[in-house]
């Protein structure tokens, strides 16, 4: 479960990096950018908890 | 910036939040076993720096018209600096005496100054708060649609404004007074995912501004983007020297000010300093130059909007991740700060209600939310910030390096018993009243007044040290005599 989520919350986060390197290659317009950053930000926060050590 | 600390918050964190007792080392050396390693100190810095202010920060530099070579170059040196100030300052101090800022300004200034120190940090921070709501608020504007302020707006834009500052304010404030524990998980939760947030802004903000190669970055970045034009309505004309200072004088209070001595007290190695690089170029330049390219691109796509506000401009690059991105940054940072302001406070009183006076502060910060000016002169209120709590780091600096290779004693109040250390209240009030002198006076910019004013409190401490031993010792000699 936990290898599941890391995998998981490992694509969210590369995700927001390429999505707006897509729109910078203009591959991707704005609007799909906006969206697929939104389901990235769900993804994490969805994921990152069942692995996340936050008890700092 | 970021979201700071004070004392003596570790264990009363702690404490509060229903912890096991955890032993924080508030008045003893941090012993061998609880050293931390390095990776702790890049996670911390990396996460503290990458706050809601940055939103704010980043464009303001660009409605002072600065231009990409005094930006850039200005951000690379001010941010050294800064690390170097971490490194060469406060690590040393703190792994050598690995005490609290708190307990070594009691040892030195006595228990009623460090009070007076507290009471000052406790009114800087409730104002950075009310600065973390007005950048929370801004993403309410997105949808609600009421009158924003703009740049020059000194006072509340109407009543739409004043509710949802208020609205975050309270929810903010309760959270701070209930939940620390749960807001201080999920901000570690969100900084990466934060951090790459702030990344994709700067990346969608560099292609609207019409970046198509990397190779042209240089020509973009001065043609169009940091043209270096005159600065908007009401603001200075910022140069690499404004730049520079404030990048280096951004976290005064927290390096040179040694208030990272609470923090860096835990560090196996005094070089553990340099960690705040990682803090440094994600959050004061990486998050700065992102958050000035979503204000370049406003402008270039209506040049007569000149308001900086963040809601607005995460959601027209980012859409609603970019709002929650804004609300994620203003809350996580606002929490820790109102809970740090509320402890300031409370330590002028012990025993009071921390819940209560968290919530009072809360009012407090969302009052100054309500009026743009705080906001919108976020950079004058920083480097006032750091002017104002700098002298107590020069005054740590010198009892703690100088006044033993002079003959004269450190630790003046533990060592003679005194509440107040008059030799450290002078040097603090006098240094901070030429620095005002200076600024009201014109004779300096409050960006650059803080160097000088380091100086002058360590040879007004130096002078008023000697004095006041000497005087202590004369009736120590006549009664042994």
């Amino acid at each position: 479960m936990k290898t599941i989520a890391k995998i998981i919350s490992f694509i969210a986060l590369a995700s927001a990096v390429a999505l707006p390197l897509a729109f910078f290659a203009d591959r991707l317009p704005l609007a799909s950018v906006q969206s697929g950053l939104l389901a990235a930000t769900i993804l994490w926060f969805a994921s990152a908890p069942f692995w996340m050590e936050t008890r700092r | 910036m970021t979201s700071c600390r004070t004392e003596p918050q570790q264990a009363a964190r702690t404490r509060e939040a229903g912890h096991e007792p955890v032993n924080e080392y508030e008045r003893e050396p941090v012993p061998e076993h609880a050293r931390l390693g390095l990776k702790n100190y890049i996670g911390q810095f990396t996460g503290e720096h990458v706050a809601g202010t940055e939103l704010m920060i980043g464009p303001l530099f660009l409605a002072a018209g600065v231009s990409a070579f005094d930006f850039i170059a200005g951000l690379l040196t001010g941010n050294l600096l800064a690390v170097l100030s971490w490194t060469f300052f406060t690590a040393p101090i703190a792994t050598r005496a690995r005490l609290t800022l708190y307990y070594q300004l009691e040892k030195i200034c006595g228990r009623k100054l460090v009070t007076l120190y507290n009471t000052a940090n406790g009114v800087m921070f409730t104002v950075l708060a009310g600065a973390m709501m007005t950048v929370s608020a801004t993403a309410l504007g997105v949808y609600f649609k009421f009158a924003m302020p703009e740049l020059s707006d000194t006072l509340p834009t109407g009543i739409g404004w004043v509710a949802a500052v208020l609205a975050t304010g309270a929810l903010f404030s309760m959270v701070a007074a209930f939940g620390y524990r749960f807001v201080s998980r999920f901000a570690n939760l969100a900084a990466p995912w934060m951090v790459l947030m702030f990344l994709a802004f700067g990346i969608i903000g560099l292609r609207e501004m019409g970046l198509t190669r990397v190779s042209d970055f240089w020509n973009t970045a001065t043609q169009t983007i940091w043209t270096g034009g005159a600065p908007q309505a009401g603001k200075l004309k910022f140069t690499f020297w404004h730049v520079m200072f404030f990048a280096w004088f951004c976290n005064l209070a927290w390096h040179i000010g040694m208030a990272d001595l609470s923090v860096l007290r835990f560090a196996r190695k005094p070089w553990y300093g340099l960690t705040s690089a990682a803090g440094m170029y994600v959050g004061h330049f990486m998050a700065w130059i992102a958050a000035s390219l979503l204000y370049a691109v406003q402008l270039k796509q209506d040049p007569g909007n000149t308001a900086v506000l963040p809601g607005p401009l995460a959601y027209r690059a980012c859409g609603i991740a970019g709002l929650l991105c804004v609300l994620a940054a203003g809350w996580t940072t606002a929490n820790p700060t109102l809970y740090r302001a509320g402890l300031a406070f409370q330590s002028l009183k012990p025993g009071s209600s921390r819940f209560k006076i968290t919530l009072i502060v809360g009012l407090a910060a969302s009052v100054t939310a309500m009026f743009p000016i705080v906001t919108m002169r976020l950079l004058d209120f920083v480097a006032l910030w750091g002017m104002i709590l700098m002298p107590m780091g020069a005054v740590i600096f010198i009892d703690f390096w100088v006044l033993p290779r002079l003959g004269m004693g450190s630790n003046f109040a533990e060592v003679t018993g005194r509440s107040f250390n008059w030799a450290a209240g002078l040097a603090w009030a006098l240094s901070v009243a030429a620095c005002l002198w200076m600024v009201l006076s014109g004779r300096a910019q409050i960006y650059f007044v803080s160097l000088p004013g380091w100086f002058l409190t360590c040879l007004l401490y130096l002078a008023l040290s000697g004095l006041q031993q000497r005087r202590h010792a004369a009736p120590a000699a006549k009664g042994a005599a």
